[in-house]
C-alpha cells in the first residue's frame, strides 16, 4: 500500500466531500470489506479510495454529476479500482515468496467468527469460495442494490453478463449455505 | 411461461431487471402457480437475510479519519515488501561503514620524494655488541 496519507481536506469543495463521504462511506465500507475479507485492507483501501475521489472532486474531473456528488457507479468504480491494484500488488508480491492472501483470508474469518456469528461466518465463506468477478457482482446487486446497467458501468462488462453471473453467484450461494445448514424455509 | 423458465429468471425478476414485456409473462404466471409465487418468497427471504448479515458497521472512527485527513493505521502499516528494501539498505551501509577496515593499498609505491617531506638521516653504530641509534642530520 502506497505509504501516503490523506492530506486535510480543506478547499472550496471540502463540504462536497464531507457529503460524499456522508452518502458513500458506509457502503464503499461495506463492498470492500465483503469483497477482500480483510477489515484493515477495507479500512486502508476505504482512505485510497476517498483520496482519490477528493483529488478528482478537488481538479473537477468528474463529468457526471449527481447533486453535486459523484454517481454512485463513479464511487464504486474507484473502489474496485483501488481493490484491484491492490491485488496485483498482492499478486507481485507473492512473486517474492511474500504472499499476505493467506493471513488475510485467516484474519478476516478469525474477525467475523467473533462479530457477527454463524450466519454471517458461513456466509463469508461461501463469498469465499466464489470468484472475485461473481462476487463483486452479487455485493453490488444484492447488498447495494445497484441496477444491472450501473454494475456494467462499474466492472465495464455487458450488462448481459452481471444478469449471468448474478444468477450463477445466487446459485452457488444457496447450495454453499444449505450445506452448512442455511437452507431459506 | 413454464416454471423452469420462470425459476431460470427469478434472481432477475425479484432484483426489477427484467423487461416489460418478460414482467408481465412473468405475473401471469406467478398468478396462476403457488409453487412459484413460494418461490418469490424465498428468494426475497433469502436476500433479504443475507442482506442484513452482510450490513457491516462502519469503523467509528474511519469517517473522522477520512474527513479530517488522518491516516488508517493500515496506511502507516509497514509494508513487508519494504522490509526487503530496508535490509538491502541496511547492508549496503554497514558494508560502507567496514569496507576501510579491510582495504589493503596494493596500488604502486609512491615515487620518491614526490611530495615534500623531512627525511632524517640514522646512524647506527655498534658497540660492544649493543645497538646505538644516533639521530643525525636534515639531508
Amino acid at each position: 500500500m502506497a505509504l501516503q496519507a490523506i492530506r486535510p481536506h480543506h478547499d472550496d469543495r471540502s463540504d462536497d466531500f464531507a457529503r460524499l463521504v456522508e452518502r458513500d462511506l458506509d457502503r464503499v465500507w461495506r463492498f470492500l470489506r465483503s469483497l477482500l475479507r480483510d477489515p484493515d485492507l477495507a479500512r486502508d483501501l476505504c482512505h485510497d479510495t476517498f483520496l482519490r475521489l477528493h483529488e478528482s472532486l478537488r481538479r473537477d474531473e468528474i463529468r457526471q454529476l449527481d447533486d453535486g456528488l459523484p454517481r454512485a457507479a463513479y464511487v464504486f468504480a474507484a473502489a474496485r479500482n483501488a481493490a484491484a491494484s491492490h491485488g496485483r500488488r498482492a499478486r507481485r508480491q507473492a512473486t517474492f515468496g511474500l504472499d499476505a492472501s493467506d493471513d488475510i483470508a485467516d484474519a478476516g474469518r478469525t474477525d467475523l467468527a467473533l462479530v457477527h456469528g454463524e450466519l454471517r461466518k458461513d456466509l463469508d465463506t461461501a463469498l469465499a469460495r466464489l470468484d472475485e468477478d461473481h462476487r463483486a457482482v452479487f455485493l453490488l446487486s444484492e447488498i447495494e442494490g445497484l441496477r444491472y446497467e450501473e454494475i456494467a458501468e462499474i466492472l465495464e462488462i455487458p450488462a448481459g453478463t452481471v444478469a449471468s453471473r448474478k444468477h450463477h453467484a445466487v446459485q452457488r450461494l444457496r447450495r454453499d449455505m444449505e450445506r452448512m445448514g442455511h437452507a431459506v424455509s | 411461461m413454464q416454471c423452469h423458465e420462470f425459476e431460470t429468471a427469478l434472481v432477475a425478476w425479484v432484483d426489477g431487471e427484467l423487461s416489460a414485456d418478460a414482467t408481465r409473462a412473468y405475473e401471469v404466471h406467478a398468478a396462476s402457480c403457488g409453487a412459484c409465487r413460494a418461490l418469490i418468497a424465498a428468494r426475497r427471504h433469502e436476500r433479504d437475510r443475507w442482506r442484513e448479515a452482510l450490513r457491516d458497521e462502519t469503523p467509528t472512527d474511519l469517517r473522522r479519519e477520512i474527513l479530517v485527513g488522518r491516516p488508517s493505521r493500515a496506511t502507516l502499516r509497514f509494508h513487508p515488501r519494504a522490509w526487503v528494501w530496508a535490509a538491502a539498505a541496511a547492508v549496503v551501509v554497514v558494508v560502507m561503514l567496514i569496507a576501510p577496515w579491510f582495504v589493503v593499498d596494493r596500488g604502486a609505491p609512491a615515487e620518491p620524494f614526490s611530495r615534500p617531506c623531512t627525511l632524517i638521516a640514522v646512524d647506527v653504530e655498534e658497540d660492544e655488541g649493543r645497538t646505538l641509534v644516533l639521530p643525525g642530520g636534515l639531508i
